[in-house]
């Protein structure tokens, strides 16, 4: 009896510490950006951190970055979902893995992540916004270009708005939500509307700028002229009677 | 009298036999366990030089023709490492790679086309081979190997060895290409 105690004691004391193990394998995590290939700039790391911070408060989901050289024969997905898991990432959360030596990259997202980004889409958003520049080793540009893109479908979805505002050398740039179900109808009806529509706004904004000035000027002009000008005379307002005095 | 006497003798002989071939098969038993605990680390060597071949074969692959003798020779050695065969054939295999992956690298840092690629031309030059040299490991192999001829020199030894050979105990296959 007491033998078998201390073997069940011992085959937990080992599958308690094999994990541990199994984990010494993978590199921890080194915040937003795990940079062990050295090709991403300071300048992306901090502003990926920066993003990072915004989606979470936006759908509670962050965005890391991993880079190797090489992954020795395993799967770049493979390998980025056994990041993900040993990292313990969360439902909203997104991995993107950049493997340099062997041209090849996987991204993983959290299982409600997903939900809201179907496979199709998240090829469509690799091949749209990070493909290109990635293949011609522009990773900087790869990573500015693709993580903006990524959060604010990721925000649309869940029909939140995120601000890319001053990252990844991107001026102000505030994405509105739509309906994701309907996103290509709505940008093939009502895009060309909205586009429009800004610029209008911002023609009348001034427009109204400069009918204001003019406004002004002619308000004081006039008041100035009454108090100080235009000579005062006395007007009679006897409405048919004879002036005071005479009868 | 007389039989009872003689069966408590005969029960006595019996149970001193139990005590030496069983005390002989657990002792040589742990004694194999521990020659099994510096496998643990001969395996994780043997790993790390195949990943590293994946490594040198994926740089190769770009700038290499892939019936290159060089690289036919590396792949072959990364497939018997990684494959269900015998310690002396990894051995074997090992050597080989340490020998491919060289020609390999040396082979890769004169292509042109590696030349004019200052990613891959480090990869060649300083990465790949830093990576290699440190998968080698030779201590782990030399550990296994010691404890592994220790112990079969003793089983081969000993009258409990010899029992214990009986019972089902090998020895221990050493990492010793033919």
């Amino acid at each position: 009896m007491l033998k078998t105690r201390i073997l069940l004691i011992a085959l937990a004391c080992c599958l308690f510490f094999l994990p541990a193990a199994a984990e010494s394998q993978y590199p921890q995590a080194q915040g937003a950006v795990t940079d062990l290939a050295g090709v991403l700039g300071v300048a992306t790391a901090d502003d990926t951190a920066l993003l990072s911070q915004r989606l979470k408060d936006a759908v509670d989901g962050e965005i890391y970055v991993v880079t190797r050289h090489f992954l020795g024969g395993a799967e770049p997905l493979e390998y980025g979902q056994y990041l993900f898991d040993a990292w313990e990432l969360g439902e909203m959360d997104c991995l993107l893995l950049m493997v340099i030596g062997e041209e090849d990259y996987a991204l993983i997202l959290g299982n409600e992540a997903g939900k809201r980004l179907p496979l199709e889409s998240q090829m469509t958003l690799l091949a749209n916004s990070f493909r290109v520049e990635y293949l011609n080793r522009e990773y900087d540009e790869a990573v500015g270009k693709f993580l903006p893109a990524l959060s604010g479908q990721l925000a649309r979805a869940a029909g939140e708005k995120i601000d890319v505002s001053g990252l990844f050398g991107k001026t102000a740039a505030e994405i509105t939500p739509r309906p994701s179900a309907w996103n290509d109808l709505w940008n093939g009806m009502f895009a060309q509307v909205e586009e429009e529509e800004e610029s209008n706004w911002e023609e009348e904004m001034a427009q109204e700028e400069t009918e204001t000035n003019w406004r002004t000027v002619i308000i004081w002009g006039l008041v100035i002229y009454f108090l100080f000008i235009r000579k005062k005379k006395k007007r009679r307002y006897n409405f048919g009677h004879p002036p005071k005095g005479r009868r | 009298m007389k039989l009872r006497a003689g069966a408590a003798f005969f029960l006595m002989i019996l149970m001193v036999l139990f005590g030496v071939v069983f005390g002989a098969y657990r002792g040589w038993n742990e004694e194999r366990a521990m020659v099994e605990e510096t496998w643990a680390g001969l395996e994780s060597m043997l790993q790390a030089r195949v990943e590293s071949a994946y490594n040198v074969l994926t740089v190769a692959g770009r700038h290499l023709p892939q019936d290159h003798e060089a690289v036919v020779r590396l792949r072959n050695a990364r497939d018997t490492l990684e494959g269900e065969n015998s310690l002396s054939e990894k051995a074997a295999a090992n050597e080989e790679l340490t020998r491919a992956a060289k020609d390999v690298l040396a082979l890769l840092v004169e292509t042109p086309s590696v030349q004019q690629d200052s990613r891959d031309r480090m990869y060649a030059e300083s990465y790949l081979p830093q990576m290699l040299a440190q998968s080698e490991e030779k201590t782990a192999g030399a550990q296994y190997n010691i404890a592994a001829a220790q112990f079969n020199e003793r089983l081969s030894a000993s009258l409990s060895g010899k029992i214990a050979s009986l019972l089902g105990i090998e020895m221990a296959e050493e990492f010793i290409a033919p």
